[in-house]
């Protein structure tokens, strides 16, 4: 009896265990169509890119910016440390940039990553900032950065 | 006055309402951006000065543009500012405004690396207006450096310009941008552009800069522009030169610009030579005041005296000192205390307080 109710307190606390959420993530992963021949970026690009500094694929075609809330812990941390700006100068930063005509809008906004995922997937020319999730997809392709895989532990977009 | 301050109370409504920045609709799909944008600028001032005759409420700017993004690789601009500057108004001009076709271009981009712009543009002598244009709000101080102003405000440099403009960013370590144009500057009228007729004044600008990945948010660059302008009875040969050097990151700002401006008379060879400059620093603060930046600017202009192209140009010797606070991404405030020459001479105290939008 003791070894029944033994395993039955363990089966209940492997449920609830494995009902809790997992753990915040603390990465976050570029992501840009599989038909792009891409598989690494450095940050000095990603800032590039995300302060409209660099707007075309080598191909010519404009690159359309998708991010995660400027409020939200991944997008905080990419405008922080990656963009090295506060959300009012990195609007401030795009508004001028279409207004100058050096590009045609200001990067889209995901609300969430598979919202972000299922975009990339149709248009071949966005690259997004997006939560670590895993990718589920073939349509997209998580990239490196600086040489570094999401799962090294020196990946230097995590914290 | 009153249909001004009803302006502002309803413009000011309507961007004071509380808009989540870059917020975005998680059950919606993601929305194509539309190949027409239309968009603008608008600011209001209200000033007091040392001077009893300067003070009062102006709306001084609408900046009204539009792009267009006909193809993958064609584009195209119009720009339109219906504007006036009581700093440098004449009393008989008072309450004057006018309104004047800032930009109106047609634009081919192949690669980052080569962009052409075909019809008036900005010349991009001078860096302040390459990067800011002419909208107060994306700039931290109220009033633009003096080697900034435009010829219709006693602006010195020749900011328009009608031609080809070519530009494109090489990257790699060194982060190297370039850009070139030819055609036609400002005639014996420093406001206008002739173009067809015997007037005109073939000029060309090109401009050299870096922005080193090894230290982000630094940027520096030289331009240099000439222009032959067509003045009687004696032509005038112009040639500048502008050295620049700018520092953006978390929050820091420090911008500092020099110019330098020869005008030779073509038969005596007698040169004069116009400089400037100008310095900005500002910082966004931190934690619950981070919607504020507090800043500096110091602005210089020298002028000699017998250059009869710049007669109505007065010299500049001003130092401002003031806190940006931006209640949304679209709506600013400005409070200035300025210290600046006069257009007599003397030397005049103003305040100052702004409001900025984008639309």
């Amino acid at each position: 009896m003791r070894r029944i109710r033994l395993a039955a307190l363990i089966l209940a606390l492997c449920s609830v265990v494995s009902a809790a959420e997992p753990p915040a993530s603390r990465r976050i992963l570029v992501i840009v169509s599989a038909s792009r021949p891409i598989t690494d970026i450095s940050t000095v690009d990603l800032r590039r890119i995300f302060l409209a500094q660099r707007t075309r694929w080598p191909d010519g075609h404009s690159i359309v910016p998708v991010l995660p809330p400027t409020r939200s812990p991944e997008g905080e941390f990419f405008l922080r440390h990656v963009v090295q700006t506060d959300e009012i100068d990195y609007a401030h930063t795009w508004i001028g940039a279409v207004f100058r005509g050096a590009t045609a809008s200001v990067p889209i906004v995901a609300a969430t990553s598979d919202q972000a995922k299922r975009f990339v997937a149709e248009e071949r020319d966005a690259m997004a900032i997006i939560r670590d999730t895993p990718i589920g997809s073939d349509a997209i392709r998580a990239l490196s950065v600086d040489g570094k895989r999401p799962s090294d532990p020196k990946y230097p977009l995590s914290w | 006055m009153r249909r001004i301050w009803r302006l502002t109370l309803a413009i000011a409504c309507v961007w004071l309402s509380p808009i989540p920045a870059m917020a975005a609709d998680a059950s919606a799909a993601i929305p194509v951006p539309s190949p027409l944008h239309i968009g603008g600028f608008a600011d209001v001032e209200l000033h007091t000065s040392s001077d009893n005759m300067r003070e009062g409420l102006d709306l001084a700017e609408l900046d009204v543009y539009s792009t267009l993004q006909i193809s993958g690789s064609w584009s195209a601009l119009a720009e339109a500012l219906a504007h006036r500057d009581w700093r440098r108004e004449e009393p008989a001009d008072h309450n004057a405004a006018e309104v004047d076709l800032e930009r109106f271009y047609a634009a081919y981009t192949h690669s980052d690396a080569f962009r052409l712009e075909i019809g008036q543009t900005h010349t991009g002598i001078i860096r302040w207006n390459e990067r800011e244009h002419r909208s107060r709000i994306l700039q931290t101080p109220i009033d633009v450096p003096a080697i900034a102003r435009r010829p219709e405000d006693a602006g010195a440099w020749p900011t328009r310009f009608i031609g080809m403009w070519a530009s494109g960013r090489i990257g790699g370590p060194l982060g190297l941008a370039w850009e070139g144009a030819v055609g036609a500057g400002p005639g014996a009228a420093r406001d206008a552009i002739p173009i067809l007729s015997d007037d005109r004044s073939p000029a060309a600008f090109v401009s050299l800069s870096a922005s080193p990945a090894s230290v982000t948010g630094l940027e520096f660059g030289i331009g240099a522009y000439g222009q032959r302008i067509p003045t009687r009875p004696d032509a005038l040969r112009e040639r500048d030169a502008t050295l620049w050097v700018n520092y953006v990151r978390n929050g820091t700002e420090v911008r500092a610009e020099w110019a330098r401006m020869d005008h030779t008379l073509t038969r005596q060879s007698t040169t004069y030579r116009t400089t400037g400059y100008y310095v900005l620093l500002s910082k966004r603060l931190s934690g619950i005041a981070e919607r504020a930046r507090p800043y500096l600017l110091l602005d210089r202009l020298s002028v000699p005296a017998g250059e009869a192209y710049l007669s109505r140009i007065p010299d500049e010797n001003a130092w401002a000192l003031g806190v940006r606070y931006d209640v949304t991404t679209r709506f600013s405030v400005k409070g200035e205390f300025r210290s600046q020459l006069a257009p007599s001479g003397d030397r005049e105290q103003l305040l100052g307080l702004q409001f900025g939008f984008a639309f």
